[in-house]
């Protein structure tokens, strides 16, 4: 993987431990124009990597929402996502001039923002499908969960960038870091939205786990957490109660809440090695398959392209998830490590529990296949992120 | 987890250490669902590969097409067409109670309250599947749905192959009509390859050649949308179509036969005398069996059930009516080949017989005088056959009768035949608990008393002397899966086997001179029928048969006597005389003498199938 590893040009990075950025002044920022000569330092891999899964995800949803009747060579959904794919990256583009410690400067303002959201969302938020997990502004339906994940990851990396005590930290010293993350994941957990909450706790776990924790506080963690699970289970909406229950036993109501992993398993299964072809499967193009074009698409995938197509896939994510954390461990400063490895950690997470939960090895939850799912939020937010990673890189030489 | 320690480090070292157990935690979690894809789609594929062309593909049935019942001449008389039905799609109505009402008010036998029930009750797995509102729309309701498409979301007009017949109640009762199979057959072995919604012939020939007609369904294999919705099929085994029958009738006869009779409740039986084929089977009243084609309506029902005329009674086979003098040239031909008698042999009629206390009287009260057999015949002396039952045994007569076809079922192909009773004195002892008395035996021989005979018999028994004494089983099937347009015969018509009646051929023309006597000798009973076209002359006998006892004598006859204690008026006959074509009896209950009721009838039917055939 060392191609993967694409040695710095000079030795790494200003200290991270002594630096609490102070350093963060205008003069700082100034030095860090975008210049032409340095466009080698771009990281062009990570890129087309994100492109490449991107253009992947295009032709699935294709696939998933192609209608032989009417024919067409691009479906209604195929251009909706092309055209989020194209503000995304005007978006990233935005963002990729400026220094990404201007996001430090804005950490602590916009998880207050992210917050006030969720509280909004909490009041007067619209109820779809039995959960509150939207806000319209000026016509738009925004989902604050898919923000608070960004802002938490912000908050966090300032505030353990920001710490002068070195690590690893003891549990006493997580306290503010676990506070940090709890308020938003109780907001989110009172949509109801699991999913999102789990997905905040798993992220930031690991952020703090890469800044560094004893093995006490680790083995504590975990029998806690065991714990929760066990009595958090009484807590659980019924709804919940259920996926984990057909999770674990889905054949037991097929055509119920089972289905959706009954069919999604017969999906990639009857892709076997070589898959069924474009535009072939049938389990996607009949509608046995539910939400193939969003987060079932994995399945919609595995259908076509067989295991050799699943291999290739996931080599592509890992791949990138790879670029990623090595991002976070050459940046040039603490905040930015903090930062990159919180982005890993999103795109790594949504990865796993996705393509988990299509293949049947975890609970239905509503989580997009990063840069691959139909999904304006999902590919807005991927983008950005991404575009965080890359300035985090290419800003990575002090 | 070497690189977790808890000696203080540096947040660079931290980082670069912990990151690579991430990486680390990362390529397994990576690896595990790799093997997870691995056993998914390489160990389990093809168990998963069947499972998905389950899910799509479901086997359908193919209703074979009823075969076609036709008549001699190819006319159809069974037919299959396109029958609408009504059907509403659950999941793609919205405001049911709108689409209710506006039902309703197109469609007739359609409450909106039911409708509205089938809607609510439909499960949720199945509201994509369309729901059977009202079978077989007529014309007019198909037009009102069509005009109001656009207000009927999810509703929709299915259409289904129902059986027609183009002769309706014309031959309702030879054809018969079909119904559903229903949950007590479906239990039965026999009943094995039929389900649920599948329709047997209830009566008639629809009943009896039912595996014959019903043909072999066939498979399809429709690849099915996760809505259940059809995408496209093909058919695996092609449904085999139902063998065509071809019938002996004559259509046209058996339409003018139905017309002669009218509103007269009886019944009309035409046979070919040469080989038994029936041409004409009518009985009157008659019913719609194009009613019975879809469900029948339970109003429908109870009117044609209870109907005290009983039209759904086939008479012809079922109806069992005391033959009256009809009888007597069968009476005649047993005394010739016993030799009591010859045809010249003479009684004397002076109007009334005395056996014992019993005085016997002959229709004509004032007496024939010197009656012989032609006499007897032509004039229907009731005196000539007293005498004649006071010399033959009863049993002579049973087992004589028999070999003409009473007392017996004929075999024809209709399930509800019934055999009449052609009595004996071990009948009697046996269901009378009484000894035979020749006061019985001269009943029989006016044919009244015990002996009942249906319509088919008595025609079937004039064919035995219109050939000259030649016995044909009377059948309604001329040919078996014959294919409509073909010209070649693929089975050949089955050839008439006919059993010799015990009567020589002087006999047996001597009895046909006697009938020929009562239709074309102006002192016979039915001379206002005779036919009068040369080489079409007909023969036959009249008969009237007592419904109520000799007791009530004086009331009959008049114009007051009650419907239902008039006498029944037979006539059979045969024509041409020198080589017959057809033999007829014709029965119309309480419909007074024969002469003047029934030999009308004959003749008209006869004079427009010798016409025809001519």
């Amino acid at each position: 993987m060392a191609f993967l590893r694409r040695t710095p040009h000079r030795s790494p990075l200003v200290d991270a431990n002594s630096d609490a950025f102070a350093s963060l002044s205008k003069n700082n920022l100034a030095e860090q124009p975008l210049d032409r000569n340095r466009l080698h330092d771009f990281d062009y891999l990570t890129l087309g990597l994100a492109f490449l899964l991107v253009a992947l995800g295009l032709l699935t949803i294709y696939s998933a929402t192609y209608n032989p009747e009417t024919g067409g060579w691009l479906t209604a959904y195929c251009r909706r996502q092309v055209t989020w794919f194209a503000i995304a990256l005007i978006a990233g583009c935005g963002l990729f001039i400026f220094h990404y410690n201007y996001l430090y400067q804005a950490a602590y303002p916009l998880y207050g923002l992210g917050l006030l959201l969720l509280l909004a969302v909490d009041l007067a938020g619209s109820k779809h499908m039995g959960a509150t997990r939207w806000l319209s502004i000026g016509g738009m339906n925004v989902q604050p969960s898919e923000f608070a994940k960004i802002t938490v990851i912000l908050a966090l990396a300032r505030y353990l960038s920001n710490r002068r005590l070195p690590p690893p930290y003891n549990l006493k010293e997580l306290l503010t870091p676990a506070v940090i993350v709890a308020l938003p994941s109780i907001l989110i957990l009172k949509q109801p939205d699991l999913g999102t909450a789990m997905l905040i706790i798993l992220i930031s776990g690991v952020v703090i786990f890469i800044a560094g924790i004893t093995r006490g506080t680790i083995i504590t963690i975990t029998i806690s957490a065991m714990t929760a699970a066990f009595t958090g289970w009484h807590f659980l909406h019924d709804y919940q109660r259920q996926r984990i229950l057909t999770f674990i036993n889905p054949e037991n109501d097929p055509l119920g809440s089972g289905y959706h992993i009954t069919q999604s398993k017969i999906a990639i299964g009857a892709g076997k090695l070589f898959g069924k072809g474009f535009l072939k499967g049938t389990q996607n193009t009949l509608h046995f398959l539910p939400e193939q074009h969003t987060d079932f698409i994995f399945a919609a995938y595995a259908e076509q392209w067989g295991f050799l197509g699943t291999i290739i896939l996931l080599a592509l994510y890992f791949a990138f998830l790879f670029r990623t954390l090595n991002i976070a461990m050459e940046a040039r400063d603490s905040f930015g490590s903090y930062l990159a490895s919180g982005i890993a950690a999103i795109f790594f997470w949504q990865v796993t529990i996705n393509i988990g939960m299509v293949s049947g090895l975890m609970p239905v939850v509503g989580i997009p296949l990063p840069l691959f799912s139909y999904g304006g939020t999902s590919m807005l937010t991927s983008l950005v992120l991404i575009s965080i990673l890359l300035n985090i890189h290419y800003r990575r030489k002090a | 987890m070497a690189n977790v320690d808890n000696s203080k480090k540096s947040k660079r070292e931290q980082i670069a250490a912990n990151g690579r157990v991430i990486m680390i935690v990362m390529g397994l979690i990576v690896a595990s669902i790799t093997l997870r894809l691995w056993y998914l789609q390489i160990v389990q594929g093809e168990h998963y590969n069947q499972k998905s062309q389950d899910n799509r593909i479901r086997t359908r049935r193919v209703r074979a097409l009823r075969g076609i019942i036709t008549d001699r001449n190819k006319e159809i008389l069974a037919d299959n067409s396109l029958g609408f039905n009504l059907q509403l799609i659950p999941e793609n109505i919205e405001r049911i109670e709108e689409v209710a009402d506006l039902l309703a008010a197109q469609i007739e036998d359609l409450e909106a309250g039911t409708i509205v029930n089938l809607y609510q009750k439909t499960p949720t797995c199945a509201r994509h599947q369309p729901i059977t509102l009202k079978k077989n729309l007529s014309p007019n309701e198909l037009a009102r749905v069509e005009a109001r498409k656009l207000e009927l979301p999810g509703i929709l007009i299915e259409t289904e192959p129902i059986r027609e017949y183009p002769y309706d109640e014309v031959c309702s009762h030879i054809i018969g009509y079909l119904g559903f199979v229903n949950d007590r057959e479906l239990a039965l072995p026999a009943y094995k390859s039929y389900a649920r919604d599948d329709l047997v012939g209830r009566s008639g020939i629809e009943a009896r050649y039912q595996e014959y007609l019903r043909g072999e369904d066939g498979q399809r294999h429709v690849e099915v949308n996760a809505r259940g919705r059809e995408l496209s099929a093909y058919t695996i085994q092609p449904a085999q179509s139902g063998k065509n029958l071809e019938l002996t009738i004559d259509i046209d006869l058996q339409q003018l036969a139905f017309e002669l009779m009218g509103a007269d409740v009886g019944s009309l039986v035409a046979i070919n005398p040469k080989n038994g084929e029936i041409l004409a089977l009518v009985s009157t009243p008659s019913f719609s069996n194009n009613l019975f084609a879809t469900r029948i309506s339970a109003k429908d029902w109870q009117r044609i059930n209870n109907d005290p005329l009983r039209p759904l009674q086939n008479r012809s086979i079922q109806g069992r009516y005391p033959p009256g003098s009809t009888i007597k040239p069968l009476i005649a031909a047993v005394a010739l080949t016993d030799q009591i008698i010859t045809p010249l042999t003479s009684f004397s009629c002076s109007g009334t017989m005395t056996l014992g206390n019993t005085r016997f009287r002959c229709w004509n009260r004032y007496g024939h005088g010197k009656v012989d057999m032609y006499r007897s015949l032509r004039e229907s002396c009731d005196v000539y056959y007293y005498n004649l039952a006071t010399r033959i045994a009863i049993d002579r007569i049973a087992a004589y009768g028999s070999q003409f076809g009473l007392g017996r079922t004929c075999g024809i192909e209709l399930a509800e035949e019934k055999s009449g009773l052609l009595p004996s004195s071990s009948w009697k002892l046996k269901n009378v608990h009484d000894q035979w008395y020749t006061g019985d035996t001269i009943a029989i021989c006016i044919g009244q008393g015990y002996l009942t005979t249906t319509p088919l018999q008595v025609a079937a028994m004039y064919s035995v002397f219109a050939n000259g004494g030649t016995y044909y089983k009377p059948h309604l099937v001329k040919e078996i899966n014959k294919p409509l347009n073909s010209s070649t015969n693929q089975s050949p018509s089955r050839r008439a086997v006919g059993t010799r009646v015990e009567i020589s051929n002087k006999h047996v023309q001597a009895i046909r001179k006697a009938l020929w006597q009562v239709v074309n000798d102006k002192r016979g009973t039915a001379f206002k029928s005779r036919i009068t076209i040369k080489g079409c002359e007909m023969a036959g006998k009249t008969g009237t048969a007592q419904v109520v006892k000799q007791s009530l004598e004086d009331l009959k006859g008049s114009k007051d006597t009650p419907w239902r204690f008039r006498d029944h008026a037979w006539f059979a006959a045969f024509a041409p005389y020198n080589d017959p074509e057809i033999a007829i009896a014709v029965l119309v209950e309480h419909g007074g003498h024969g002469g003047s009721t029934a030999a009308p009838i004959a003749r008209q039917a006869i004079e427009f199938y010798l016409n025809k055939t001519k």
